[in-house]
C-alpha cells in the first residue's frame, strides 16, 4: 500500500485551498475528486458548455484560487473521476476508479486526511414530490447549465434560501420560462436579517442584482408560500402553492394551483457527513437548523486524530468560507507534520477571524432557509417518504404504531426506508423528525448508521489482485 | 418494583420468540431490550434455515428433532404472527470442493436419511443440474436439502414482538439491564436503567451479551465470539432461487488456524444479492474490514458468474456467540433458582422452537422437547 | 452560443442530439423527456438531485445497468435504455 503525507477527499474550493497550503510547505498531497473537473459545484475549473460566466465577485475569488493552484498543481497528485468509498482505521483511504476500462479500488495509507466532500441539499417530502420534472434547486442548477433546449418547459422555483435566486438567474440566462419564484420566508424576515446579511457585501450585492434581473423579467416572487402538493400523470403537470405561517405550516384555504411541468424545490444545504461518520468522528446536532455536523476545533481537526474537515462538508457557509477552512486545514496539517513556518501559525488565527465574519452571514442565510417543522404538516398518508424503496408515510405510521419504534435504524430494518441506492441521504434527513412527531417523544431517534461503501461501488472494484 | 412472572432479557430472535410464546400462556411477561428490537446479532445474520450443520458436531438426535420441528413451525409462522418475515423454502445447497468434507458430508447425509430427513448427496453432474450456471471448477458435489430455506432476519424479531404485543405482553426498549439481585440462589430483582422488576423467572436471551448478563447474577455462560461480515448488492434480475453455500478446501488464517472459509450467497425477495461471510475469531464488534469486504466479493463471484458492474450497497457484520460445543444452551440454570438460559449460535433456524420450548418449560415446568443435552450443566460436569 | 461538437445518441431506439461534454441526463432533458426509469410499482422517475447521489436518473448505458445519467457523459452513438424495475421481481410480483 502506498504511503502518502496527506489525502484530500474532494476537489472543491476547500480541497483546492488545502492542497495549495500543503504544497507550499513541501508536502505532496493526493487530491481525489469524483468528477472530471475540479472546483466543486460553484467554482468549476472550466465552464460547462454555454453556462453563464461567473459574476465579478465569484470570478475574482475563482481566479485567485486557480491561479495559485495552477502554480503548484504539478506537485500534487490529482486523481479525478475517483470516488472515496471508505476510510479504514482512520488512515487508509480507499477509492474506486476506472483504469483501462476496469473498475479498481486503490488504497492509500495517509498520515493526514482532509475530508472536504461538500453538502447535500435539504428536502422535505410533499405529496407528488417524486414525479419526473421535479428537482432539487442545486440539481436543476447543475442540469440547466448543460441543457440546451427548454421549449415547452414551464418552471416554478420553490423552497427557501439564496440558491433560489441563483437558479432563477441561470434559468433566465438559458431562456427558460419561469412561472414564479415561491419563497417560504417572508419579506419582513429578510429585512430583519439584513444587519447580518450586509456583513458580506459581495454576495449581498450579487443577491440584489439577481433580484433586479428577476424583476426586469417580470417573474413574480411570492413569499410566505410553499409547495404543498404536485400532481400529474407520471410526470409533473401542476403544483399547489399554499400560504404559510411563520413556522411554514400551510394555512388552509389559501391554496393556489399552477400549471407548470418543471419544479425545483429545496431548502438550502446540510453537510454530507457520510465519510466523517464512517471514520468515527464525533458529530453534533444543531437544534436550530436541524442538522448534524462534524465536531471540529479551530484547526478544523475532528475528534479522530489526523482527520480534518473543511468546506460545506463541515459547515454550510458558502465557498469563501470553504476556501478559508481549506487553507486552515492545509496549514494545520503542515503544522502536525512539522513543516509549518512560524508565520503560518498566526495565519490560522487570521483565517479564523475571517470565518467569524462569514459565519454571521451564513447563519442569517440558514435562518431564512432551513426547513421548519410546519412543512411536515402537509405530508399526507400517500406521500412517499423513502423515494428509493417507495415507502409512504402511511407505511411508516403503521410500522411505528405496531412495533413501538422510536429509533431510525429500527424503522429502517422493518420498513426498508433508507435501504435503497441513495443510502438514506434523502429520507434520512427527515425520518428522525417524523418519528419524533408521530411518537411525540423527546428521545433522540438517532441517525442512519453509515456503512461501507459510502456510495455504491461495482463488485469488480473489490475483485483486485 | 414491578412484579412479573417472567423477565426476558434480550429482544433478538430468541428473546422475542420466547416472549411471544409466553404471551400465549397466562404467565405475565416483560421483554427487556437494551436498544431496539432486533438491533443485536439479529440484524446481521444470513437468514438461513439450515439442517446441514451436523457436519460440525455430529448427529445428536435431540438437536435434530428440535431443528426439524423449528423448520416445520416456520411454514405457518407468518400466518400465526400476522406479520411478514419473507420466509421461503428455497432448498439449501452446499457445494463442496474439499475431498474430506465431501466424504464426511456423504456420511452425514446417509445418517440423516436413515432418520427420514429429506436430504441428498449429489455428485458433480447432479449439482450442475440443480444450478446450471454454477462455476464448476473443482466442484466434487453437494449436499442438498429441500427442507432448507431463508427468512429476512431483520423482520423476524419484530414479527414475534408484534404477536406478543397483540397478546398484551410488555415490551420495553432503550432500557438496558443494569443489575440483577440474587440472594441465597434466588432472583430478587432485575434492575434496568429506568425500572425495577421482581420476576419469578429470568430468561437470558441476551445473545452476545449473555455472559455479561449472567455475570450480573453471579454465574456465567461460556461463549466464544466470532464476527461474521456480509455484503449486500443492489437489486438485480432474478439470478438465484436457492441459498448456495460453498465449502472450499481448508486454508490457514493469519493466526495459523486451519479454517474452512465457506461462502454463502442468496437472492432476497427484493432482488438484492446477500453474500457472506467471514469468521473473525474473538472479534466482538460489528465493524467491517477492507480485507473482509474484498474477500467476500471475490469468493461470492467464484460460486456463480456475477456481473462485474453490480453495485455493492452496504457491508455489515454481526457477532456469532458460539457455545463451546456448538450446541444451544437452553433450560434451567441450576445455579440460580428460576434462571433460564436461551443462548445459541443457530438462532434463526431455532427461534420458533426455542421460544416454544422455553415457554413450555416455564409454563408447565417441563420442556416440550428433550433438552437434556443443552443444559448449561454440561460445561461444569466433572 | 458555442460551437461544440454535436452528435447523436440513442435513447430507447430514438435518436436524440447531444453535445460534447454534456451529460446523458442533460441531453435527454433537452429533448423534452423527464421520465427516465420505471419503479417496481410502475411509476416513472426522473433526475432529482443532479449530482449523482439520489440514483433516480439511472438508466442502462451500452448494456451496463444502473448508471447515473446525470454524471455520465454522452458519447457519440451510445445506447441508452430505460430500466424497468418491475423486471427485478421476475414472476414473483411481491414488493416485500
Amino acid at each position: 500500500m502506498k504511503q502518502v503525507d496527506g489525502v484530500i477527499v474532494g476537489g472543491g474550493p476547500a480541497g483546492i485551498a488545502a492542497s495549495i497550503e500543503m504544497t507550499r510547505r513541501g508536502l505532496s498531497p493526493v487530491l481525489i475528486d469524483e468528477n472530471d473537473m475540479l472546483g466543486g459545484k460553484v467554482l468549476k475549473e472550466k465552464e460547462v458548455l454555454w453556462a453563464h460566466p461567473p459574476n465579478r465577485f465569484e470570478y475574482k475569488i475563482k481566479k485567485e484560487l486557480f491561479d495559485q493552484f495552477n502554480t503548484i498543481s504539478n506537485k500534487i497528485t490529482i486523481v479525478k473521476n475517483a470516488m472515496v468509498w471508505g476510510i479504514f482505521d482512520g488512515n487508509i483511504v480507499a477509492y474506486s476508479s476506472v483504469v483501462n476500462g476496469k473498475n479498481i479500488s486503490t488504497e492509500l495509507k495517509a498520515k493526514k486526511i482532509i475530508i472536504a466532500t461538500g453538502a447535500i441539499e435539504r428536502s422535505v417530502p410533499f405529496e407528488g414530490w417524486t414525479l419526473p420534472g421535479i428537482y432539487t434547486i442545486g440539481g436543476l442548477n447543475s442540469l440547466v447549465k448543460e441543457q440546451r433546449n427548454f421549449s415547452g418547459q414551464k418552471f416554478l422555483i420553490a423552497g427557501a434560501g439564496p440558491l433560489l435566486l441563483v437558479l432563477a438567474n441561470n434559468l433566465i440566462k438559458a431562456g427558460a420560462e419561469i412561472e414564479a419564484i415561491v419563497d417560504a420566508s417572508s419579506f419582513l424576515e429578510v429585512m430583519l436579517k439584513s444587519p447580518s446579511l450586509v456583513t458580506c457585501k459581495g454576495p449581498l450585492w450579487i443577491g440584489f442584482r439577481y433580484l433586479r434581473n428577476i424583476r426586469r423579467h417580470k417573474i413574480p416572487i411570492l413569499r410566505s408560500r410553499v409547495v404543498t402538493s404536485a400532481s400529474g400523470d407520471n410526470q409533473l403537470e401542476r403544483v399547489v402553492i399554499t400560504k404559510v405561517d411563520k413556522n411554514w405550516k400551510a394555512i388552509s384555504g389559501t391554496e393556489k394551483e399552477y400549471s407548470v411541468n418543471r419544479l425545483a424545490v429545496g431548502y438550502h444545504l446540510a453537510p454530507d457527513t457520510g465519510l466523517t461518520r464512517l471514520c468515527g468522528c464525533e458529530h453534533l446536532y444543531d437544534k436550530k437548523y436541524g442538522y448534524w455536523y462534524v465536531k471540529h476545533d479551530s484547526n478544523m481537526a475532528t475528534t479522530v486524530p489526523g482527520v480534518f474537515v473543511a468546506g460545506d462538508g463541515a459547515s454550510v457557509l458558502g465557498y469563501p468560507a470553504a476556501i478559508a477552512q481549506g487553507r486552515i486545514t492545509g496549514l494545520a496539517v503542515s503544522r502536525e507534520l512539522g513543516v509549518l513556518e512560524e508565520e503560518g501559525w498566526s495565519e490560522i488565527q487570521d483565517l479564523n477571524r475571517q470565518l467569524k465574519k462569514l459565519e454571521k452571514f451564513g447563519s442569517a442565510l440558514r435562518d431564512l432557509s432551513a426547513p421548519r417543522a410546519g412543512l411536515f404538516d402537509s405530508i399526507t398518508d400517500d406521500t412517499i417518504i423513502c423515494r428509493c424503496e417507495e415507502i409512504t408515510f402511511k407505511d411508516i405510521k403503521q410500522a411505528i404504531l405496531s412495533n413501538n419504534v422510536t429509533d431510525v435504524n429500527h424503522l429502517k430494518r422493518i420498513t426498508r426506508s433508507g435501504m435503497g441506492h441513495c443510502q438514506g441521504r434523502y429520507c434520512g434527513q427527515f425520518i428522525g423528525k417524523i418519528i419524533s412527531l408521530l411518537t411525540k417523544t423527546e428521545s433522540d431517534p438517532g441517525v442512519f448508521t453509515v456503512r461501507y461503501p459510502v456510495k455504491p461501488i461495482p463488485l469488480e472494484s473489490l475483485w483486485d489482485e | 418494583m414491578k412484579k412479573v412472572d417472567v423477565c426476558v432479557i434480550g429482544g433478538g430472535v430468541i428473546g422475542s420468540a420466547v416472549t411471544y410464546y409466553l404471551s400465549k400462556t397466562n404467565k405475565s411477561v416483560v421483554l427487556l431490550e437494551r436498544k431496539a428490537i432486533g438491533s443485536g446479532s439479529a440484524r446481521a445474520t444470513f437468514g438461513l434455515l439450515t439442517i446441514q450443520l451436523f457436519k460440525y458436531f455430529g448427529i445428536i438426535d435431540s438437536y435434530l428433532k428440535i431443528t426439524e420441528e423449528s423448520i416445520r413451525m416456520y411454514e405457518t409462522l407468518e400466518k400465526e404472527l400476522g406479520a411478514s418475515i419473507q420466509h421461503r423454502r428455497t432448498g439449501g445447497l452446499v457445494v463442496i470442493k474439499d475431498e474430506d468434507n465431501y466424504k464426511d458430508r456423504a456420511e452425514m447425509v446417509s445418517s440423516l436419511k436413515k432418520r427420514n430427513i429429506d436430504i441428498d448427496i449429489l455428485d458433480k453432474k447432479q449439482t450442475i443440474e440443480i444450478v446450471p450456471n454454477l462455476k464448476s471448477d473443482g466442484v466434487l458435489g453437494a449436499s442438498y436439502s429441500e427442507l432448507e430455506g431463508e427468512v429476512n432476519p431483520l423482520m423476524l424479531s419484530d414479527a414475534f414482538v408484534r404477536g406478543a404485543l397483540k397478546n398484551k405482553a410488555e415490551v420495553v426498549s432503550n432500557d438496558p439491564v443494569a443489575s440483577v439481585l440474587v440472594k441465597n440462589g434466588k432472583i430478587e430483582a432485575v434492575n434496568t436503567t429506568q425500572n425495577c422488576y421482581q420476576p419469578k423467572y429470568v430468561v437470558n436471551a441476551a445473545g452476545m451479551w449473555a455472559n455479561e448478563i449472567a455475570k450480573m447474577a453471579g454465574i456465567d455462560v461460556p461463549l466464544r465470539m466470532q464476527r461474521g461480515q456480509l455484503i449486500l448488492t443492489e437489486p438485480v434480475r432474478p439470478l438465484l432461487d436457492m441459498v448456495i453455500q460453498l465449502v472450499p478446501p481448508p486454508t490457514i488464517d493469519d493466526v495459523g488456524n486451519s479454517i474452512v472459509l465457506s461462502t454463502e450467497i442468496r437472492q432476497m425477495i427484493n432482488g438484492n444479492l446477500l453474500m457472506g461471510g467471514t469468521r473473525d475469531y474473538d472479534e466482538a464488534n460489528t465493524r467491517t474490514t477492507l480485507a473482509g469486504i474484498k474477500s467476500i466479493a471475490k469468493r461470492a463471484a467464484s460460486i456463480i458468474p456475477l456481473n462485474k458492474n453490480i453495485n455493492v450497497l452496504r457491508a455489515f457484520s454481526g457477532v456469532r456467540h458460539i457455545p463451546e460445543d456448538g450446541l444451544p444452551i437452553m433450560g434451567f440454570d441450576r445455579r440460580v433458582d428460576g434462571w433460564v438460559n436461551a443462548v445459541m449460535h443457530v438462532g434463526i433456524t431455532l427461534a420458533p422452537v426455542a421460544g416454544k420450548i422455553i415457554s413450555d418449560l416455564i409454563d408447565t415446568g417441563r420442556p416440550s422437547f428433550d433438552i437434556s443435552e443443552f443444559l448449561i450443566d454440561r460445561f461444569y460436569k466433572k | 452560443m458555442d460551437k461544440k461538437h454535436e452528435f447523436l445518441i440513442q435513447v430507447d431506439g430514438e435518436k436524440i442530439k447531444a453535445v460534447e461534454g454534456q451529460t446523458i441526463a442533460a441531453a435527454i432533458l433537452s429533448s423534452g423527456r423527464v421520465g427516465f426509469r420505471k419503479t417496481k410499482t410502475k411509476r416513472m422517475r426522473g433526475p432529482y438531485c443532479g449530482m449523482g447521489v439520489c440514483y433516480e436518473c439511472r438508466m442502462t448505458v451500452n448494456g451496463v445497468e444502473n448508471l447515473r445519467t446525470c454524471v455520465t457523459k454522452a458519447e457519440p452513438g451510445c445506447i441508452v435504455e430505460t430500466q424497468d424495475d418491475t423486471l427485478l421481481l421476475g414472476d414473483k410480483n411481491e414488493t416485500g
